[in-house]
């Protein structure tokens, strides 16, 4: 009896524990990040996604306003394992190595997964970068990590422009006041 | 008809006149115009700059606070408000430059105008791992060229004050990963900015600022009740 009064409290506080310590992520969220974060086998090579995107995951994870039922996490759980099974057999280590069937594939995949949680997956067809987005703000993006911060380009246009109407506006002026003799 | 003569004028007709008519017309149209100028900018960045989202709001969750409240330890992560993108969620001060602007999480053209963005795929402070941020070295990160080993940084949350003490400088490829290690289990500060500082025009090359953690609230779980 005592053995069985003593596995109880046990479970309860191994429960308790579990619920207690994950005020970030909990149990839902914290079974989706870390399957986000398994790494596979392929062809010999261990295979997983970038830090950068895990951590961009994981922040949005620890927002308060996203909840994961665990039937979420279920099915958003069940597409990684399909993405994942799709690079298994494909046998390529890099998403560049994919032929156009199987990224297609991943990314019905990855836009299915996003669903379950009302995201939108966007496509840049220029960089070919793709961003997750909750309510049109990204939430995770494959783009560079470092942006342009220096002058811009559409400043240097503007620059340029308003330097061309000053050269043309002091010819005209000239040219009008008889400065340039005809 | 006659045609134009360019001879006999004289310098003070093709060169003082212009350039003093250049000078006039662009002070008055910086001055007059710019409100409108910035829109033009704007709307042409549309264009030219970022990639099939367009965030032009951006939003603060930052609270000037008593420094008191936030010379804490510990931080539990329940107490923190994790930021949406396009976020004003801290203040960043380098003192010995004059350094101090809003920090962002999110690193897009519209933040970047307004202050120095975090890449999201770095850690917010306090969680022990690397933060990269970004800003304009013809506006908040100009006086990184000036940076010393050993200057503080300041970062100031609403759950507390980190201060980082900048350790080396690097110049390099924006394409050069190896510049910046997220992944390290440490919490470094990475600052970067376009290289040089002086260029009209785009430019490949990042000018790094390294920064180690010397003090500042831990992250943790909730304990157990």
């Amino acid at each position: 009896m005592k053995k069985v009064i003593a596995t109880v409290i046990c479970a309860v506080l191994a429960a308790v524990s579990l619920t207690a310590s994950a005020a970030g992520l909990d149990v839902n969220k914290n079974r989706v990040l870390n399957r986000l974060k398994t790494e596979i086998s392929v062809a010999g090579k261990s295979v997983s996604l970038p830090g950068e995107l895990i951590t961009q995951a994981e922040n949005f994870l620890k927002r308060d306003d996203v909840v994961i039922t665990a039937k979420q996490a279920d099915k958003i759980i069940s597409h990684i394992n399909s993405a994942i099974n799709i690079v298994k057999e494909a046998g390529v280590t890099r998403i560049s190595e994919l032929n156009m069937q199987d990224k297609t594939a991943i990314l019905d995949n990855i836009r299915a997964a996003a669903g379950v949680l009302g995201l939108k997956v966007s496509i840049n067809s220029t960089d070919k970068t793709i961003t997750v987005l909750k309510d049109n703000v990204p939430v995770a993006t494959t783009e560079a990590a470092l942006k342009i911060t220096g002058t811009g380009i559409s400043a240097i246009l503007v620059m340029v422009g308003v330097c061309v109407a000053l050269i043309i506006g002091c010819f005209a002026v000239s040219w009008k006041v008889r400065l340039i003799a005809k | 008809m006659s045609k134009p003569s360019f001879l006999g004028n004289g310098v003070a007709v093709y060169f003082y006149l212009p350039l003093l008519l250049c000078a006039a017309g662009y002070i008055v149209l910086m001055a007059a115009v710019f409100p409108l100028l910035s829109n033009a900018l704007s709307s042409l960045g549309l264009f030219t700059s970022d990639g099939a989202f367009i965030t032009p709001e951006t939003k603060a969750i930052f609270e000037q606070k008593d420094y008191g409240a936030l010379n804490v330890e510990i931080v539990y992560e329940k107490d923190i408000v994790m930021p949406t993108y396009g976020t004003h969620y801290a203040r960043l001060t380098i003192p010995s430059l004059s350094v101090a602007v809003d920090l962002y999480y999110g690193d897009s053209s519209a933040v970047l105008k307004k202050g120095v963005g975090q890449y999201i795929g770095s850690s917010l402070p306090g969680y022990g791992r690397p933060l990269l941020v970004g800003g304009h070295n013809n506006g908040a990160f100009g006086g990184l060229q000036h940076v010393k080993t050993g200057d503080i940084v300041t970062i100031t949350t609403n759950y507390g004050i980190y201060s980082y003490r900048v350790t080396g400088v690097k110049i390099a490829d924006c394409f050069d990963k190896s510049a910046y290690n997220l992944q390290q289990e440490k919490e470094q500060l990475i600052l970067y900015t376009c290289y040089p500082f002086n260029t009209l025009g785009l430019t490949d090359k990042r000018f790094f600022v390294y920064a180690d953690k010397v003090s500042g609230p831990r992250i943790v779980s909730e304990p157990l009740e």
